[in-house]
């Protein structure tokens, strides 16, 4: 699979995207051209390659690629800790919902409310609560977006569910518990892998939305959104600045589109095979 | 039709005389237009019009000299000087201040505004059940009364250095007599120059001018006050025309307001940035770990990165606007990392030293960013925390649950709040607090300001607190409008002043 996602100009394009923004993530663990929050005001609003600056510097004389490079940390993080979130929400609201037990409808119409309620308002409400930190956006991104998850997963659950090999390991006396482990997991798993990567798209943005609006990374933690927010002020004296933070957010959801689209790709064999009916995607074990 | 077309230019050549004539009334070409309406940008809008009892800049800014006014009140340079009061007469004690009114005093509503209405007004400040945030002001009055409809006097407790300013601020606001309270909120039947002609809230007031006012009328026949919290927004509304003046614009973005078009103005404030130190707490209650925090902080950078260069340094707990401001004072701690890392050194904390920042979230995020890297090169590590306002009262400002924050000290001549140990910065001196006692109670404005510039000295000295700067307060002006004030416009903005050609 990995090779097909690979083959493909797309898929390569957004897998070099990731991999790039976890490499800068890695690197600026250990090291950044200057200490991203370092004030220098000696050195103001300098122009990109000069004074030992790649990107040149904010109105504090904070270099801005070292800030990138650190908010790369934060991006990556809060993307994958959302998407976890994301995954667990959706999968076990998903289960509760699609397998025929009391309760199972209410969960799926719990579900139908939550997708009507917006992540950022979500993100906004517990920030004022608990306070804006990396973990609320985390929470708030992986809740909001899980819940759309689930609405899927629990679609192509409850087709599972009603497929005949499960009807036999009903019949042979499996728990629901095995069932859900053995059968319904692993056939929804390649649908929940490409929702899984539009998730790390959504997150990424989500973050860089709260961080903008002042309800994600609190300062002085470097982050995209909220250098965005700091530098945009300042567009129409200094136009150049606010290029690097805003494109950086732009490829890397461009990033995780393509590659979640290129697994897709890869997964679903009606994309793969046009005009063809999908066949099964697994027979009993 | 034909008798319409006709009718069209001769109307025209009636408008054009009506205005040549309104216009040569007023004083000819290039005299201020009699009629003009200036649209101002302010910052914060008021959530009330009751002078009496809500606190904040944005009541004061909006309501004092412009529709309300006391006995005094304070010129464009900042002296002290008569309002409603024509002059002023104290006993040798300094207990009894008696004034003599203004003959033809009235109201907005056109009603006599005699002695009677003064009294009524600031008995109500001193009543035990006032509600009114500046009743502090006059602590120590117990009497005012009126010996007939001209005269005013009132009379101290103890001697008061600082009363006759309170006369000037808004505890002096004179309003009618038996005015209900619970209207005071919506409407205001003031003495001044101008009264409220409409408030849209979440937008704009529109102050018109008051045409029964008893003294000199306003130049401009309304103002319209924007209220654009957003600088980018309020830089555009400027720049397109749909403001005439910009209140507080970002120091920052200035470089678009070059050219013939506009001028920027300059005054002081009287708003200081204070990095508040927690002198009760752990290691801050040692006088060399506070000099090494000041000596740390490059106030100048700072001054640069944040205001663009529009501030200056203090070097203690005054404002320039203060009458005991010593600029001297600067020159105590300069800034000397090495110093700063020595000092910590010989208390022993030279391997580092953990502290919190909690700060407003609603300053710039890049003053508190600033502090926190400074002081991590000389090897403090800051926690730097953003909180609510709410929060910022209840944690630091009531409980001291903090080491270091950075609050705008916005009133003026509050230097008192350091002869007070219970105060968030938790800083205890028996000469300070001798000291200020006596200034308050001083009997002359020189011997006051004196005490108080040893105070400002002893609490530089003993680093009490680190002052950052005291911002310029900017007024962007559009071409051609004049006499609009430039000091302390957050607090204060007497209009009747201005004037202004009609816009291009």
């Amino acid at each position: 699979m990995t090779r097909r996602v690979l083959r493909s100009p797309t898929g390569l394009a957004g897998a070099v995207v990731v991999a790039l923004l976890v490499l800068g993530a890695l690197v600026s663990l250990v090291w950044t051209p200057f200490d991203p929050t370092l004030v220098d005001p000696a050195s103001t609003w300098l122009p990109p390659l000069s004074g030992g600056h790649l990107l040149g510097t904010d109105g504090s004389g904070r270099d801005l690629a070292s800030q990138l490079l650190a908010g790369a940390r934060v991006t990556a993080f809060t993307a994958a800790t959302a998407t976890v979130v994301a995954a667990v929400v959706g999968v076990g609201l998903a289960v509760l919902a699609a397998v025929p037990r009391h309760g199972g409808e209410v969960v799926a119409h719990l579900i139908d409310v939550l997708v009507a309620l917006p992540t950022l308002l979500l993100a906004m409400v517990l920030a004022a609560v608990y306070g804006g930190s990396v973990w609320t956006a985390v929470v708030a991104i992986g809740i909001g977006t899980g819940v759309n998850v689930a609405r899927v997963a629990r679609a192509e659950m409850t087709s599972v569910l009603g497929a005949d090999y499960v009807l036999a390991a009903e019949v042979a006396g499996a728990g629901t518990g095995r069932i859900v482990r053995r059968h319904v997991l692993p056939n929804v798993a390649p649908v929940l892998v490409v929702q899984l990567s539009l998730v790390l798209a959504l997150a990424v943005l989500a973050e860089a939305a709260l961080s903008y609006l002042g309800f994600g990374t609190p300062p002085p933690t470097p982050s995209w959104g909220r250098m965005l927010q700091d530098l945009q002020q300042y567009v129409t004296v200094h136009p150049l600045v606010v290029v690097w933070p805003g494109c950086a957010i732009a490829v890397v959801v461009l990033g995780f589109t393509l590659l979640g689209d290129a697994l897709r790709d890869a997964i679903d064999p009606r994309m793969r095979l046009p005009g063809q009916a999908a066949p099964a995607v697994e027979v009993l074990p | 039709m034909i008798r319409v077309r006709r009718l069209v230019p001769l109307l025209l050549a009636a408008a054009v005389l009506a205005v040549a004539c309104s216009g040569a009334e007023s004083g000819g070409a290039g005299a201020p237009a009699a009629d003009t309406t200036l649209d101002v940008r302010l910052v914060l809008e008021p959530t009330s019009l009751d002078i009496t009892s809500v606190a904040g800049a944005a009541i004061s800014q909006l309501l004092l000299d412009n529709v309300y006014e006391g006995l005094l009140t304070r010129d464009a340079g900042g002296a002290i000087v008569p309002l409603l009061a024509q002059d002023v007469s104290t006993s040798p004690d300094g207990l009894t201040y008696t004034f003599r009114l203004h003959d033809g005093l009235t109201f907005a509503d056109g009603s006599p505004l005699t002695s009677a209405d003064v009294v009524w007004s600031y008995r109500n400040v001193i009543a035990p059940e006032s509600k009114n945030p500046n009743k502090a002001d006059f602590a120590a009055v117990t009497g005012v009364d009126a010996p007939d409809p001209h005269t005013v006097v009132i009379t101290l407790s103890r001697r008061d250095a600082n009363f006759t300013y309170a006369l000037t601020d808004r505890a002096a606001a004179v309003l009618k007599q038996g005015t209900d309270p619970a209207t005071l909120a919506g409407t205001a039947n003031g003495s001044g120059p101008f009264v409220i002609r409409s408030w849209q809230r979440g937008s704009s007031i529109t102050l018109a001018r008051n045409e029964h006012y008893w003294g000199q009328p306003a130049n401009l026949s309304g103002v319209v006050l924007h209220y654009i919290p957003d600088t980018t927004a309020a830089n555009n509304a400027q720049l397109t025309g749909e403001t005439d003046v910009e209140t507080g614009p970002d120091p920052t973005l200035l470089s678009q307001f070059q050219g013939p078009d506009f001028t920027v103005a300059e005054g002081v404030t009287s708003d200081k940035f204070v990095l508040g130190i927690n002198n009760g707490r752990g290691p801050l209650a040692d006088v060399r770990v506070r000099h090494a925090i000041r000596q740390a902080i490059d106030k100048d950078g700072l001054i640069r990165v944040a205001l663009a260069g529009k501030g200056q340094r203090i070097g203690s707990g005054v404002a320039p606007t203060d009458p005991w401001f010593d600029a001297g004072l600067t020159s105590i701690d300069p800034y000397d990392p090495p110093a700063a890392k020595a000092l910590l050194a010989e208390t022993g904390f030279g391997s580092g030293l953990d502290l919190t920042l909690v700060v407003p979230n609603i300053y710039s995020a890049r003053i508190g960013e600033y502090v926190a890297s400074q002081l991590g090169q000389v090897g403090i590590r800051v926690r730097y925390e953003p909180v609510e306002f709410a929060t910022w009262l209840d944690r630091v400002y009531t409980k001291a649950d903090y080491d270091l924050s950075i609050v705008d000290h916005a009133e003026a001549r509050d230097i008192g709040n350091y002869a007070n140990p219970d105060y968030y910065w938790r800083y205890s001196d028996a000469q300070v607090q001798q000291w200020a006692d006596q200034a308050s109670t001083a009997a002359s404005d020189a011997e006051r300001d004196g005490l108080y510039r040893q105070v400002a000295r002893k609490i530089s000295e003993d680093a009490v607190s680190d002052w950052l700067y005291s911002p310029t307060s900017l007024v962007v002006l559009r071409a051609g409008v004049t006499g609009f004030p430039t000091r302390e416009t957050n607090s204060r903005l007497d209009l009747a002043q201005v004037t202004a050609s009609a816009a291009q």
